[in-house]
């Protein structure tokens, strides 16, 4: 379960402070698929890079399976990226001049895991997107689709409880993004990774459990089920 | 994140930059070939100078004298001393306390040394050679009976045996000069004829009285015998042309005579002056079984001053030293050119991969590691340029070796490059070291780089 108890994110110094998050308070039950909706600068960015732990929250708690991230020192905290969250970008962030093997090997590699256990969880996240055959090509020569399918490999080689999916569409055709998404909907559903999709894309919205539209750093609204004891956007204001 | 997984990253990264690469790698293969070029001329020098004493200097051999400043510097000045009758002065000017035969007799009474010969320093005033009256002058000195010389012609005694009294070893030099000159056909006629050295006395003081004695007795002519050096002649045989070799320098320009032979001609020429049976030094051998170095200090405890065969190899390779540290200072300016061009290249790598940086933070990679890639990287690029320069410096030294050696006349069988491992893989080493430090700025600023900053890059 995810927690987020008042987290707020400031930007800037004393006077030209700007406050991304303000106040943001939800539970997330594992294995939901929740959306993050929002127009530019309404901080749904932001709200995914502290929940990820990617980015330190100026003040409040973000606990995930009982464990308070805001305590975490940074080790820790990249250890947790490591090993329990998976990311998926806009702009696939592929390595473009390693083969597709290397790209999905890097978190495992981080990790120090064996070569062997390695290679098993490699061919196995290749297997799952369907990019066996292109495990010694270089990402460069993949399409856009295959390159997003690799990053998507790369988020669930190491077996995450969570996954980010940073607008994961936002640069491909509608067929091959449609084909993202059944991708990462089936992801979550079979192997119950709670998928967290930050997107504009109202329809690509829609198709997840619920919905949390934020504006200006606040909660404004949520829609859909799989969010317990929300206390919702009246609570800061 | 394991090194090994690092280290492949850092070489996988640079394969994928080649161009950029190869051109770092070369800047500072100028630095490894020179570096490595040093090194080689360096061992080659040593091992030159090695063989140059080994042929000209008997390792046990030892050289006393009484006076310490003959083996210090020679400009350096000193004040006024005292007169002492045993004081005599070198060629160069010198001032210098002699050896007498009482301080011969003391080491002869040692019993670790043979073959004390003293210097003799036998002075002619000309010489002629058999069937023509040209006269010539040279240097005479002792034949070394410790060291076995080669021969152009002719032979030598066995090693330890000295020459005949009536023996003269003659330069081949020599006898070139006597084939130009026509008084012989060929170099080989010389040996079996005759030399004859004239010697004279030093000129003795003459009392007025005796000028008036002489007079007396026999009129002017007298006066003039009275007055003139006394002369005597003596005569040789060649036995042998002393060869000139690349790596010899005894008997490269001198006459040789047997050590009875200088002394006698020494003692005829010093009679009467201050210089009599006195000597600029001693040599000796240490016998077998007695180090040299031992013997020199307990004689410098008893006031002699003496110098080693390893004394006069680390003079030469004090020489050899500073030229290889001149050369290896050229490579060195050329490595901290070549470290800007790592620090530059590096600064424009981390910067091209902001990106793969912020993901690899992303996906958990901590900052340490990033570094240490970063690090490894300039690593490789140090590795290249080190196989690189120390790889063409070996192939065109090689290939160079026999002209060079042609080129200084050294001799056939002698290298003045030689390529040892051992130094080069240090020095390979110390370009790694190097390259890492060079690689610790623009590998700090990849560690620090905020990978949410650095996914927004587009």
């Amino acid at each position: 379960m995810i927690e987020l108890k008042n987290v707020s994110k400031m930007y800037g110094k004393k006077k030209s402070v700007f406050l991304a998050l303000d106040t943001v308070s939800c539970r997330i039950q594992n294995g939901a698929s929740i959306a993050i909706v929002g127009k530019s600068g309404s901080g749904k960015s932001t709200l995914m890079h502290v929940m990820s732990g990617l980015d330190r929250a100026s003040s409040g708690d973000i606990i995930i399976d009982d464990v308070n991230l805001s305590d975490l020192k940074q080790k820790a905290v990249d250890s947790f990226r490591n090993q329990q969250i998976g990311f998926v970008f806009q702009s696939f962030f592929v390595q473009a001049n390693e083969s597709c093997y290397h790209n999905v090997t890097l978190p495992l590699e981080i990790d120090g895991l064996t070569g062997a256990e390695r290679n098993r969880r490699v061919e196995a996240a290749l297997a799952q997107v369907e990019l066996s055959d292109k495990r010694n090509s270089r990402a460069s020569t993949l399409s856009g689709g295959q390159k997003q399918r690799l990053a998507i490999a790369r988020a669930i080689v190491n077996n995450p409880t969570i996954l980010f999916a940073d607008e994961p569409t936002g640069n491909l055709d509608s067929t091959t993004g449609q084909h993202i998404e059944n991708l990462l909907f089936k992801l979550n559903k079979e192997s119950g990774t709670t998928l967290i999709v930050v997107t504009h894309d109202d329809e690509l919205a829609r198709k997840c459990d619920t919905q949390i539209y934020l504006k200006d750093g606040r909660i404004d609204r949520v829609e859909g089920h799989a969010l317990q004891n929300q206390e919702s956007e009246g609570e800061s204001s | 994140m394991k090194l090994r997984d690092i280290i492949k990253r850092a070489a996988r990264s640079l394969k994928n930059a080649k161009a950029r690469t190869i051109l770092t790698s070369l800047a500072i293969a100028v630095g490894a070939f020179t570096i490595t070029v040093s090194l080689a001329a360096g061992a080659g020098a040593r091992q030159y100078a090695d063989k140059l004493i080994g042929s000209n200097v008997n390792p046990k051999v030892l050289f006393i004298v009484k006076d310490k400043t003959l083996f210090g510097t020679g400009s350096a000045q000193s004040g006024l001393r005292e007169y002492d009758p045993d004081v005599g002065t070198t060629t160069s000017g010198a001032t210098i306390k002699r050896m007498t035969q009482k301080d011969i007799d003391a080491l002869q009474k040692r019993g670790d040394l043979e073959f004390i010969t003293p210097t003799y320093s036998p002075q002619t005033r000309y010489l002629r050679f058999e069937g023509s009256d040209a006269r010539f002058t040279a240097e005479v000195s002792s034949y070394d009976p410790t060291i076995l010389s080669e021969t152009a012609a002719g032979s030598l005694p066995a090693q330890g045996k000295q020459l005949n009294n009536t023996d003269i070893v003659v330069p081949e030099s020599f006898a070139t000069t006597l084939t130009d000159k026509k008084i012989i056909h060929a170099k080989t006629d010389l040996i079996g004829k005759s030399v004859t050295l004239t010697i004279a006395q030093s000129q003795t003081t003459v009392t007025a009285d005796e000028i008036a004695a002489a007079y007396a007795s026999g009129g002017q002519t007298a006066v003039a015998a009275l007055t003139a050096p006394q002369t005597t002649e003596l005569k040789f045989t060649v036995r042998a042309l002393s060869k000139r070799s690349a790596t010899s320098l005894s008997g490269s320009n001198v006459l040789q005579i047997s050590a009875s032979q200088a002394r006698f001609i020494a003692e005829y020429t010093t009679k009467g002056t201050d210089s009599y049976q006195k000597y600029l030094g001693v040599t000796a051998l240490a016998k077998t079984g007695k180090d040299p170095a031992t013997i020199k200090t307990e004689l410098e405890k008893k006031g002699y001053a003496a110098q080693t065969a390893k004394d006069l190899q680390s003079l030469i390779f004090t020489i050899v030293n500073t030229l290889q540290g001149i050369v290896a200072g050229f490579g060195v300016v050329a490595l901290i050119a070549s470290i800007f061009g790592i620090i530059n290249t590096q600064y424009i790598s981390v910067l091209e991969r902001t990106r793969e940086i912020g993901l690899m933070k992303a996906l958990g990679m901590r900052g340490k590691h990033v570094s240490r890639l970063f690090q490894f990287e300039a690593a490789w690029i140090g590795f290249l340029g080190g196989i690189i320069g120390a790889g063409i410096a070996i192939v065109v030294g090689t290939l160079m070796n026999p002209w060079i050696t042609k080129k200084l006349e050294i001799g056939d069988g002698n290298h003045i490059l030689i390529f040892q491992p051992l130094p080069i893989g240090l020095m390979i080493l110390g370009l790694i070291l190097i390259a890492m430090l060079a690689g610790y700025f623009p590998a700090r600023k990849a560690a620090r780089l905020d990978p949410i900053e650095a996914l927004r890059t587009e």
